[in-house]
């Protein structure tokens, strides 16, 4: 039986599927479909124990039920001691469910240095912009959808902007060594400030296909 | 959305006027309740886990909450003491939706403590009970497509202008009647319950109000049906998620009609964290570049200047929080923008789309057809049906992959079905009316039942296995509500379109009903 499982989904967009599960003996399962790195990953659970005490004590309160959530929310499911949780993704959370929401949310960034089967982005300082694979296990994507959109801000404006559909890239077997350099959309850089840059496109996770969004920050 | 110009009956009375004890209602945008009653919020609760999930995303429109208090209270009058005021009982009633009673029976009983309906059933003599049956028992507008909706909203004009006319006919005036009929009503619903009036008896509603009514009676019925440069609209949506949670719209603003101009003002009370600063200018000046761009007009050359305002107002029952961005000065993962919740940085569209929340207006993504044609009145087309199977076929090969004992195995098989029939491509949802094809073609095989339809069956797969599926048969538009980046902006459709400002209109034709109004 699983430890805990915690889910974040929101089919507003941009479209949220960030999956945790951790066994008990502390073997995690993550997908992530927003980030610096999207995919499957799965390492060791950084602190077990606090997490085995956590769904403990979880499992001994009434978990949290969610009412209505505002328009764009996502919702955040925790599953522990054989009891569910539903609530606000972000959103504070009290009582004998805080601890375990708070370790599962904590656990889902940092699995993202273990990846099993992965995409992350790295963004240089002169606006070029690398899909990359992590892992060793190969992630179908789809980059026939993929869109790169690149935001200039500077003193917390947008000083520039620029979007740019990869036409024509297709369905992409990204394994072990793969890696593109994505044409970004034209974008003036003079005056500097921070350049966030997303790339959007469809991963194929195990026969399910999901809107995945790699995001990638670089001072200019 | 529902008018409030005026709410005579809000004010909390100390003891209900049959001797039962009241209870204070909290203020609209409250979250009210404890688990164990039955709130807005509670039946939202029970609606994400109950028959309206499996409905889909629909969007379903209740009245306001501080209307269903007024009504509430009003139907109590109606009952209390010696005697029943049968015909405030049947204003009060007439036109209202099964998700309108559901307020009104909820705010009647948080107030008097037991069921409308049965303290209806005892007031009312059979026969006029039967008058209201069907009031009582309509069907909830999640349960109906997009024609049972059209033809609801016109029986519900009918019934409003009948109560009207007659509260007016024969001698004396039934001024409760009157009132009742018109409280809570949307501009465009007072627009079409006018016209319906007009049409039946040959002369305006204002006139008859005008000969009928006089004083304070007048001003108050005048104030209900728009003819006032002053007011507040208010309404509320539940929108169901594709992950089985309800979000809910809670729209609300005040208006200032003059000779040129239409302003609105919308209030909410930004709470910002610790060293974050709101830049409420910034955001309003976004918002005019997205909403202060139209006129209201008619062909004989008067104009109305539309103009929005986002206020700070710390008396405000809707709050918004206002959280520090990830990385200071600009936007991007992990922040992530929702209508309760603002950066100081977000891109330039983000609060023009929240704005719309604020006055009313669904999202226009992830919705059913229905809803889809409900709110923007068209439907997009999509690819055509290239597969060489029919929808009947596909619908099959669909069925069989969503029943297969292995629930794992459900998703991915759907997916292979509709990627080989091309209802996905490229890993992207090809939505339109070959979709809707099969899909109705898949519910008329299998769906006799509600948990057998389509929707349900794919909502009711593993959580984040059905964003793809689920947006195959439903809907986006490319407007500043729906999903531009995903979706595209049509080649007709712009950011915002006349149906987002379907309600100020209707407020100028209420105004000056004579003159042809359009928005430009």
């Amino acid at each position: 039986m699983t430890l805990v499982t915690y889910s974040r989904l929101a089919d507003a967009p941009p479209p949220e599927r960030e999956l945790l599960e951790v066994e008990p003996d502390g073997r995690a399962r993550v997908w992530r479909s927003n980030g610096t790195a999207i995919g499957r990953f799965g390492g060791t659970a950084g602190d077990l124990a606090g997490l085995r005490a956590a769904a403990e004590e979880a499992a001994a309160g009434e978990p949290p039920t969610v009412g209505e959530l505002p328009p764009g929310a996502a919702l955040e499911i925790v599953e522990a001691g054989g009891r569910t949780a539903r609530l606000e993704a972000r959103a504070a959370v009290a009582g004998s469910w805080a601890r375990v929401v708070d370790l599962c949310r904590g656990e889902l960034d940092a699995q993202v240095a273990w990846p099993v089967a992965a995409i992350a982005g790295v963004l240089g300082a002169d606006g070029g912009f690398r899909l990359e694979h992590r892992g060793s296990e190969t992630l179908p994507i789809e980059l026939g959808a993929l869109v790169v959109e690149v935001v200039l801000w500077r003193g917390g404006a947008e000083a520039a902007r620029g979007r740019m559909p990869g036409e024509g890239l297709g369905r992409v077997e990204a394994g072990p060594g793969w890696s593109i350099q994505l044409a970004g959309p034209a974008v003036d850089l003079r005056g500097g400030g921070t350049l966030v840059a997303v790339a959007s496109f469809v991963a194929d996770d195990a026969g399910i296909y999901v809107p995945v969004a790699i995001t990638a920050r670089a001072t200019i | 959305m529902r008018t409030h110009a005026a709410r005579p009956d809000s004010t909390p009375q100390p003891a209900g006027p049959r001797g039962r004890a009241v209870a204070q209602l909290p203020g609209p945008g409250v979250r009210p309740g404890t688990p164990g009653t039955l709130t807005p919020l509670n039946v939202t609760r029970l609606q994400a886990t109950a028959g309206n999930r499996a409905a889909g995303t629909v969007v379903q429109r209740a009245i306001g909450w501080s209307q269903a208090e007024v009504l509430a209270r009003r139907l109590e009058d109606a009952m209390a003491g010696l005697g029943t005021d049968e015909e405030a009982i049947y204003g009060a009633l007439a036109g209202r939706t099964a998700d309108d009673m559901k307020d009104i029976r909820d705010c009647y009983r948080q107030l008097f403590g037991g069921s409308l309906d049965a303290a209806l059933r005892d007031e009312l003599t059979d026969d006029e009970f039967e008058r209201i049956r069907g009031v009582l028992e309509a069907p909830a507008e999640a349960t109906m497509d997009a024609g049972e909706r059209q033809r609801a909203a016109i029986d519900a004009a009918g019934a409003i202008a009948g109560q009207l006319h007659d509260a007016m006919e024969g001698l004396g005036t039934e001024e409760d009647q009157i009132f009742n009929a018109l409280t809570g009503r949307t501009p465009s619903e007072i627009e079409e319950i006018s016209r319906t009036y007009t049409a039946r008896y040959g002369h305006p509603l204002a006139d008859d109000l005008r000969d009928e009514l006089s004083g304070d009676d007048l001003a108050h019925a005048l104030r209900l049906i728009g003819l006032e440069d002053t007011g507040t609209v208010e309404n509320m949506l539940q929108q169901h998620m594709t992950e089985g949670a309800t979000t809910v719209v809670r729209g609300r603003f005040t208006y200032t009609l003059t000779e040129d101009s239409l302003d609105v003002d919308v209030g909410a009370k930004f709470t910002p964290a610790a060293g974050v600063t709101v830049p409420l200018d910034t955001w309003n000046g976004q918002i005019a570049g997205t909403w202060n761009r139209f006129w209201i007009t008619e062909p004989g050359g008067r104009s109305i200047d539309l103009q929005m305002h986002l206020r700070n107002d710390s008396g405000e029952s809707r709050e918004i929080r206002v959280v520090q961005n990830a990385v200071e000065g600009s936007y991007g993962y992990p922040d992530r923008a929702n209508a309760g919740m603002w950066y100081p940085v977000m891109p330039a569209s983000t609060a023009p789309h929240e704005y719309g929340h604020l006055i009313g207006l669904p999202d226009e993504y992830q919705r059913t057809a229905d809803d889809f044609q409900a709110i923007t009145g068209a439907a997009r087309t999509g690819p055509e049906n290239a597969s060489g199977k029919s929808e009947a076929e596909i619908a099959a090969e669909l069925h069989t992959a969503l029943t297969v004992p292995d629930v794992a195995q459900r998703a991915p098989g759907a997916t292979t079905v509709l990627q080989n029939r091309g209802l996905i491509a490229g890993g992207l949802a090809q939505q339109g009316v070959f979709a809707q094809a099969v899909m109705t073609a898949y519910n008329d095989a299998y769906g006799a039942d509600t948990p057998n339809q389509l929707l349900p069956a794919l909502q009711n797969l593993p959580a984040g296995s059905n964003w793809t599926l689920m947006t195959v048969f439903s809907f986006a538009s490319g407007t500043i509500m729906g999903n531009p980046e995903q979706v595209g902006t049509g080649e007709h459709e712009h950011p915002v379109e006349p149906r987002h400002l379907r309600e100020f209109k209707a407020i100028v034709h209420n105004r000056w009903p004579d003159l042809d109004w359009s928005v430009e």
